[in-house]
């Protein structure tokens, strides 16, 4: 399991044992902003694999392109060039309505802004995800999704009555509802206080150890690198560094977590 | 701040244009209101002038009193002799016998009345010499008849019906209806009709003999020799007429009954205007709304300018211009939109056969003046409390993150609410029940008591919409999966700002219950009273129902196969103790068999000879009994004393309106030669098919008469209330129109602060179908909570006036029919106005929305 890996064929979305899964890859993309007269390159070139249930830490200056990055990998924007796809799929070519429904089954997002809806109870933000997918959601997994990111108490609260670390929590649980391949988490921490952001690493860390999500996380947390298995750096739009930790050099992964 | 305000109005277009539209139809419709009626006015006027213009008096026979010249009781005639004594003077160029009658209906193909009345029917002596100076009539085509079996129509049934000079026609006049042969077509001076009316012109020694007046004249018209004035003739005329003939000016005589037009007028414009200042009324609610809105969503930025030092005042005055510019802005367009809806109305009064003449567009300074004010004022009051809210952000509120709740109602609001409430209801009470006070008088209780408490309501509904829009969401989470459970947590959100949102539609709604519910009564009531009161199997009438038929009806239903009996009820009007009454003509010998009465004391048994029944409430106020005299006047002078021989007691409402005094009908035709017959019961031995075929065999003489059964004749008596809901309806649906406008610009306001919220949704997998959804659950949703208030409030006020009518023996009935139509309505208005801010909303990119700061 290697980021080296390339992936021969696309693997299907439901993994075929044995296949060597490559959960996320970008080749060669750019994203273009602005007019023709005034454009501004917010990413040169990057190709990118990620291998199924790597966590991937994505640092980099602001205006590096990061989150260009992870909008155009979780198929929120379109690359001006290049060719993304999740799980084996191309994503470039698929519709709206295509993309709208590979983010709601095989994507988490966690943003900085918590973007829970004000007038839902936690739990009910959780389910919103399941709902929208029009399938019963399975009690269980709710309240150990909720009880893992240590709100079964307070799933009867509003987002106004929760701390900023605790909407976190509530917006990773939402993310994770759905058991996505991959998690983006776009500086998940950056609203929140040391000891709020080290238990959100901890769950994200979590996720990819007990459930073997992929994710790829933007931090400036130097904190974040303990806990990566791979780190990227970005600059000015392309990958100027990318690096793969030892295993044995976090004490927060076992090795036996990593299978799902 | 001015400048700031003002920004505000230009910035954002899409609303303000939104905002302004409310206003904007509701002073459009003050505007049309006055513009339509001014200019129907001025051209009523001019046809006055026009239609008397070469007649300088007109002798008639004096009457005791003033009825109308059209209408429901017989005037009085003049022997044709008079004509010869008014020609004879000096002063008189030329003089004619007319005679012009409103009940000489033109019969189409089918079988039916041409138009709507009046129905003219003219004799018009068109030989004389110089008569074409004393008529309003203009050949178009053709000539006048000369000859029993001929008649001019008017060119608007001519056109209307394809008829041309040589067609034949049937007439029914006095008597059986006839055939005439079109001899011409003529205006109505330079009108092809005037309103609804038809006009069939006879000669004029055929029409005294087809109306049954032989050597009589209605009056005489008369022109002045060249240099005599009009006054100076008809004092010449004055001296030599017999005491009993009066003579005035043709516009004061009226003969063509232009007066009841301008009347027609006068309650077409209090129609619009009011159903225009419900319009306004309803889009102060958009208006407030907004404003409130916007000042919420506004607050940071308010309180960042208060910490930049604005004062209290300048944040007040900034809300208040805004809300001043809108309503300037807005009135001024109303203004010339008027014109236009007055153009439109117009044409669609034509459409429905109340044509006048098309003079030129009336812009009276009343236009210019009224109905922007009503405008801009409404629209300042609406901002009062919204500017008010937004002196109260804390400054504080721009050093803190996050979006900022506004509160909801306080303690103070909550009170001022209770107090609103509680006056409205004393108006509306004292309004409704205070006996003694003048109709002015109650008016101005009940409209003000009637708007404050729509105002109230709408501020208490805040408190119930949060649980009321909960429970009429729950069909929008069954069937809208989440994006109706999201929709319907939506509307529980915000419950101040969707109560304001749905009182406005409730405004609309609970006035068209109300009408509704009235004409249900209306229904309930008529129905079951004629059902208790005719007996007979049969009824012949006027396809309206009221207007008076032919007395020889009786007599030819009578000789049908199969008939029992006929009793016909004769009605016209006298003066008795210094009031207008209503005398009716019953046959005592058949009347019990058709027609049930409650005595009070005595019966039909002495209604013979001077004989007279009353009704026990004419009696009591009289302090009539059996064997007291009554005397009447009739219109003609002559004098009758009848004697109390019976007292009923009518049922409380009285949909047959057979009025207070009851005579026997040979008495009723002594006194009325004319005979007006109101309607004829018919007993049959084996009611059925057969005998109405038989029955209306002998009807098709009369094509004005409809046969009945009791309760068909209580639908046609009601017929003028379906059209008179009707009128209302489309009337109230622009105030319905103007709600909807808020309720677009309430979801476009939400999906605007919620850009982020529908950002993330998109993000974890909404689709832009569910978005839609969504956004169209919440917006039925309100429509909803309006037309559950509404229907509240209208069934409310139904049963205040029907309690204060109960004396009129009008029962409470609720229109469940409407209510389900109301509803379906709702729920497909609260589609329409979800169209544009759904479509938003779903188009909005996830990126960009997530990447709006918060607001
Ligand atoms: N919607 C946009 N329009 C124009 N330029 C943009 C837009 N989004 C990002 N950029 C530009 O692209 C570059 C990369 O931005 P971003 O991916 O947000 O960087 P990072 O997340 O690393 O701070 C920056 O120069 C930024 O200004
Ligand atoms: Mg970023």
């Amino acid at each position: 399991m290697s980021h080296m890996t390339v992936t021969a064929e696309p693997a299907p979305l439901d993994r075929a044992p044995g296949a060597t899964p490559s959960a996320v890859s970008a080749t060669d993309v750019t994203r273009t902003y602005g007019s023709a007269e005034a454009p501004v390159d917010a990413l040169r070139g990057v190709t990118l694999d990620v291998a199924a249930g790597e966590f991937t830490v994505v640092m980099g200056p602001s205006g590096s392109g990061k989150s260009t990055l992870m909008h155009i990998l979780a198929g929120l924007d379109r690359p001006t060039s290049g060719a993304v796809s999740i799980g084996g799929r191309d994503i470039t070519s698929l519709d709206d309505r295509q993309l709208t429904l590979l983010r709601r089954r095989h994507i988490g997002f966690v943003f900085q802004a918590f973007n829970l809806l004000p007038m839902l109870t936690a739990e009910e933000n959780v389910m919103l995800r399941l709902q929208l997918t029009g399938e019963a959601a399975d009690p269980a997994w709710v309240t150990e999704l909720l009880e893992t990111v240590g709100l079964f108490e307070r799933r009867h609260h509003r987002p106004a009555q929760l701390s900023g670390g605790q909407q976190q929590r509530v917006a990773l649980a939402r993310a994770l509802v759905t058991s996505p391949e991959v998690l983006f988490a776009d500086e998940p921490t950056g609203n929140l206080d040391s000891s709020a952001s080290q238990e959100v690493l901890a769950l994200l860390r979590r996720a990819t150890d007990l459930h073997g999500v992929t994710v790829l996380l933007v931090t400036h947390d130097p904190r974040a690198a303990a806990i990566a298995d791979r780190i990227i750096h970005l600059a000015d739009g392309r990958i100027v560094s990318d690096r793969e930790r030892a295993r044995d050099a976090t004490v927060l992964m076992p090795e036996s977590a990593v299978l799902r | 701040m001015i400048r700031l305000a003002l920004r505000n109005v230009t910035g954002r277009r899409a609303r303000t244009v939104l905002t302004a539209l409310s206003i904007v139809l509701g002073v459009a419709m003050v505007s049309a209101a006055f513009t339509l009626s001014d200019t129907l006015r001025h051209a009523a006027d001019s046809l006055t002038t026009a239609s008397y213009r070469g007649t300088d008096a007109v002798v008639d026979a004096r009457t005791s009193f003033h009825i109308g010249r059209t209408g429901t009781a017989s005037q009085p005639t003049v022997p044709a002799a008079l004509l010869a004594r008014v020609r004879s003077v000096g002063q008189v160029a030329t003089a004619i016998g007319d005679l012009t009658n409103d009940q000489t209906r033109i019969i189409d193909r089918h079988g039916n009345a041409i138009g709507h009345g009046p129905y003219f029917g003219v004799g018009y002596d068109a030989g004389a010499p110089g008569a074409a100076k004393l008529t309003p009539f203009r050949l178009r085509a053709g000539r006048f008849a000369a000859s029993d079996g001929e008649v001019v129509i008017d060119a608007g049934t001519a056109s209307g019906r394809h008829l041309a000079v040589g067609s034949r026609v049937q007439i029914e006049g006095r008597g059986p209806v006839r055939s005439f042969t079109v001899s011409g077509i003529a205006t109505f001076n330079s009108v092809d009709s005037i309103g609804s009316a038809t006009f069939a012109v006879f000669d004029l020694a055929a029409a005294q003999r087809l109306f049954g007046e032989s050597g009589r004249y209605d009056s005489i018209v008369v022109k002045a020799r060249p240099g005599v004035s009009p006054t100076a003739l008809r004092a010449a005329l004055d001296a030599v007429i017999p005491a009993w003939t009066q003579v005035q000016s043709a516009a004061a005589q009226d003969r063509f009954d232009l007066a009841g037009l301008k009347q027609f007028i006068a309650i077409i414009e209090i129609a619009l205007l009011a159903f225009g200042g419900i319009a306004v009324f309803v889009g102060a609610f958009t208006i407030f709304n907004t404003l409130a809105i916007t000042v919420a969503q506004r607050s940071r930025e308010l309180a960042i300018l208060r910490t930049l030092g604005a004062s209290r005042g300048q944040v007040l005055g900034s809300v208040l211009v805004e809300a001043l510019a809108l309503g300037v802005g807005a009135s001024a367009v109303g203004v010339l939109a008027g014109l236009g809806l007055a153009k439109g109305l117009s044409s669609l009064m034509a459409s429905l056969g109340l044509s006048l003449p098309r003079a030129g567009t009336v812009f009276a300074l009343h236009t210019a003046i009224v109905a922007p004010l009503v405008g801009v004022l409404v629209t300042t009051v609406s901002g009062i409390a919204p500017a008010l809210r937004a002196t109260r952000v804390d400054p504080v509120l721009a050093l803190r993150e996050g979006s900022y709740v506004p509160a909801g109602p306080g303690h103070r609001g909550r009170r001022l609410a209770n107090a609103l409430t509680a006056v409205a209801l004393a108006m509306l009470t004292a309004g409704l029940f205070v006996s003694g006070i003048t109709i002015g008088a109650r008016f101005a209780l009940i409209v003000p008591g009637c708007l404050l408490l729509f105002v109230a309501l709408a501020m208490l509904s805040a408190r119930v919409a949060g649980p009321l829009a909960s429970v009429l969401g729950r069909p929008a989470e069954r069937i809208g999966g989440v994006a109706g459970a999201l929709a319907r947590r939506n509307a529980m959100r915000n419950p101040s700002r969707t109560a304001t949102t749905a009182a406005a539609l409730m405004i609309g709604v609970a006035l068209v219950v109300l009408v509704s519910a009235f004409a249900a009564e209306l229904r309930q009531s008529t129905t079951g009273v004629l059902k208790q009161q005719i007996t007979a199997p049969y009824v012949a009438a006027a396809d309206d129902g009221y207007s008076p038929i032919d007395p020889t009806v009786g007599g030819a239903l009578a000789t049908a196969s199969g008939v029992r009996s006929t009793s016909t009820i004769g009605q016209d009007q006298a003066r008795a103790y210094g009031n207008t009454v209503t005398v009716n003509g019953v046959d005592p010998k058949t009347i019990a068999a058709a027609y049930r009465y409650q005595w009070k004391a005595g019966s039909l048994a002495g209604l013979s000879g001077d004989g007279a029944l009353v009704d026990s409430g004419f009696a009591s106020s009289h302090h009539l009994g059996l064997g007291s005299h009554l005397r009447l006047t009739l219109i003609d002078g002559r004098a009758a004393t009848l004697i109390i021989r019976g007292i009923e007691v009518p049922p409380k409402w009285q949909p047959l309106s057979l009025g207070p005094i009851t005579l026997a009908t040979t008495t009723f035709n002594r006194a009325f030669p004319l005979a007006r017959a109101r309607l004829t019961f018919v007993e049959v031995g084996h009611p059925g098919p057969a005998a109405r075929a038989a029955l209306e065999a002998r009807l098709i003489r009369y094509p004005g008469v409809k046969l009945f059964t009791a309760s068909t004749f209580a639908a046609s008596q009601l017929a003028w209330v379906g059209q008179l809901v009707a009128m209302v309806d489309v009337l109230l649906a622009l105030a319905v129109i103007v709600s909807l406008l808020g309720i677009v610009n309430t979801l476009a306001l939400a999906v605007f602060e919620r850009t982020r919220e529908l950002g993330m949704l998109r993000a974890i997998g909404m689709t832009r179908r569910q978005v839609r959804r969504m956004i169209r659950h919440e917006s039925v949703i309100t429509a909803l909570l309006g037309a559950a208030l509404g229907i509240a409030v209208g069934l409310f006020l139904a049963g205040l006036v029907t309690a204060a009518l109960s004396g009129q023996g009008l029962r409470f009935a609720v229109p469940f029919g409407p209510i389900v139509v109301f509803v379906v309505v709702a729920v497909i208005a609260g589609m329409i106005a979800a169209i544009a801010p759904a479509r938003r909303a779903s188009r909005l990119d996830p990126l960009t929305a997530l990447a709006t700061s918060e607001r």
